[in-house]
């Protein structure tokens, strides 16, 4: 064992010529002594020496041009400054690495927003009232709410008014012709008794709108109010309410009456 | 220690002369492409690798700290690139001796050194032809063994590094180097006499000891 290492180690510095002069010489008597060793060596110094006479070969025309070029373009795209960097190469390339990441994330962001609005709008078509005053700024949520209100007490007030009128409309005997006078006659009555009649036209009105036919057959009965022209919230029967819609009716043919009301009530969705 | 004339150009690129680069790329192309084309035994691959080769040192050569001669980090990067060409490149090529043998994996009609060697025979002694014939197997069998036997061989007898050279290029300990050559050398001889049983590359004269 000790004496093979031996000779390799010994083949090894004779191979690269660099044993002591004793050393050679004793690697020497053992190839004399061993002809195989010897032919082993020969031919080991013989690729040696094949290796160093391979030809060394010119390289492509104009590499290193080449990649100068292919430097110079990557400078220009990524602008990562190289060459001029060579003092601090690192601190800029980290500032571009994170400018890049920047724009990256608000890129990201960005379309995560419109995504967002987009689901929104589509999952939601049209928010409620509440919904949408909470997406105002708050001048913008003021006003709305104002012009609510606003709203809401003019439909309130128009109520009452109707209310009122309906009132009047119910002290005049069926028969009587309408005009302003009649109308004003009933300002005359008191608020409890309006009330109560108030109370007992809009059960009538409520059986009135779900049955134009009952309408008809009521306004049949009062032929005197089938020449008065009625319009919204009149009502055309002493008790009977028609509510906020413009109805002419200007005969006193049950049956036209009948069609006219009918097409209401369609047109209405009673 | 007087600088050489490759570390002189890396000062004069970092002084802001960006023309010496190229001087310096220039100065070291040839001798990385023969690193290259050793180890990877054909013109194209060792062309490509080679490029890359020179664009990685153009990449990183602000981080090179002069731990080792300029050169030889070169030759690393180079060598370094070849290894893991070798490693990508899963089947491995072989290459026919015989120029009609087409039936192989090899479909090329001659290597690079058989078409160089080709350009390069004229009419001699048939001794001449002979050895010619032989570097084309001695360049075959180098491609058959092992990659690290094969950096260690390119290194040490193609390139002409030192122990300590070959150490640094290739990051191991010296002594490691020294334990892989024989065994390099040995598996080449294997390869060499697997294709040609009575081959003989001995010259009619001087002697191996010439470097």
């Amino acid at each position: 064992m000790a004496e093979s290492y031996d000779t390799t180690v010994l083949m090894l510095g004779y191979l690269e010529n660099d044993l002591l002069p004793q050393d050679r010489a004793r690697f020497e008597r053992k190839m004399s002594a061993d002809p195989a060793l010897a032919q082993l060596n020969e031919d080991l110094q013989a690729d040696r020496a094949g290796l160093r006479r391979l030809p060394c070969e010119e390289p492509p025309q104009g590499i290193s041009e080449q990649v100068i070029q292919i430097n110079e373009r990557q400078l220009l795209l990524d602008w990562a400054p190289l060459g001029s960097t060579v003092d601090a190469p690192d601190s800029a390339r980290k500032r571009y690495q994170v400018h890049r990441w920047l724009s990256y994330g608000g890129l990201a962001a960005m379309l995560v927003l419109g995504a967002g609005v987009l689901t929104f709008s589509l999952l939601i078509p049209n928010p409620p009232d509440q919904m949408q005053i909470a997406y105002l700024t708050p001048d913008a949520r003021t006003k709305a709410e104002e012009r609510t209100t606003t709203e809401t007490s003019d439909q309130l007030g128009n109520f009452r008014n109707k209310k009122t009128k309906i009132a009047k409309l119910q002290s005049v005997p069926a028969g009587t012709e309408l005009n302003e006078g009649t109308v004003g006659g009933a300002n005359a009555r008191s608020e409890q008794q309006r009330k109560h009649e108030w109370a007992t036209g809009r059960n009538q009105k409520a059986r009135t709108a779900t049955s134009p036919i009952l309408a008809s057959q009521q306004e049949a009965q009062t032929p005197a109010l089938g020449m008065a022209s009625l319009h919204s919230g009149d009502i055309i029967t002493g008790q009977a309410l028609l509510p906020l819609v413009d109805i002419h009716v200007d005969t006193t043919d049950t049956v036209q009456t009948r069609q006219q009301l009918t097409r209401w009530a369609i047109s209405n969705d009673v | 220690m007087a600088p050489t004339a490759e570390q002189k150009l890396l000062d004069q690129f970092r002084d802001g002369n960006r023309t010496a680069l190229g001087l310096l790329l220039k100065s070291q192309e040839k001798r990385l492409f023969h690193v290259c084309l050793r180890m990877l035994s054909n013109r194209d691959d060792a062309a490509e690798v080679c490029q890359e080769s020179l664009l990685k040192i153009v990449q990183k050569i602000d981080c090179y700290r002069g731990d080792v001669a300029l050169a030889t980090w070169m030759v690393r990067i180079a060598m370094n690139q070849s290894i893991s060409f070798l490693r990508k490149r899963k089947p491995r090529r072989t290459t026919s001796i015989d120029p009609s043998d087409n039936s192989g994996q090899n479909d090329e009609p001659s290597t690079p050194l058989q078409q160089t060697l080709a350009d390069q025979r004229e009419p001699g002694p048939q001794r001449r032809v002979e050895q010619e014939e032989m570097l084309q197997l001695l360049q075959i069998a180098l491609s058959r063994i092992d990659n690290d036997f094969r950096a260690v061989l390119v290194l040490r007898d193609i390139d002409n590094l030192e122990y300590r050279q070959i150490a640094q290029v290739l990051d191991l300990p010296v002594g490691t180097v020294k334990n892989q050559l024989l065994p390099a050398r040995l598996a080449l001889r294997e390869q060499m006499l697997q294709l040609c049983p009575n081959s003989d590359l001995s010259e009619p004269q001087g002697g191996p000891h010439d470097g």
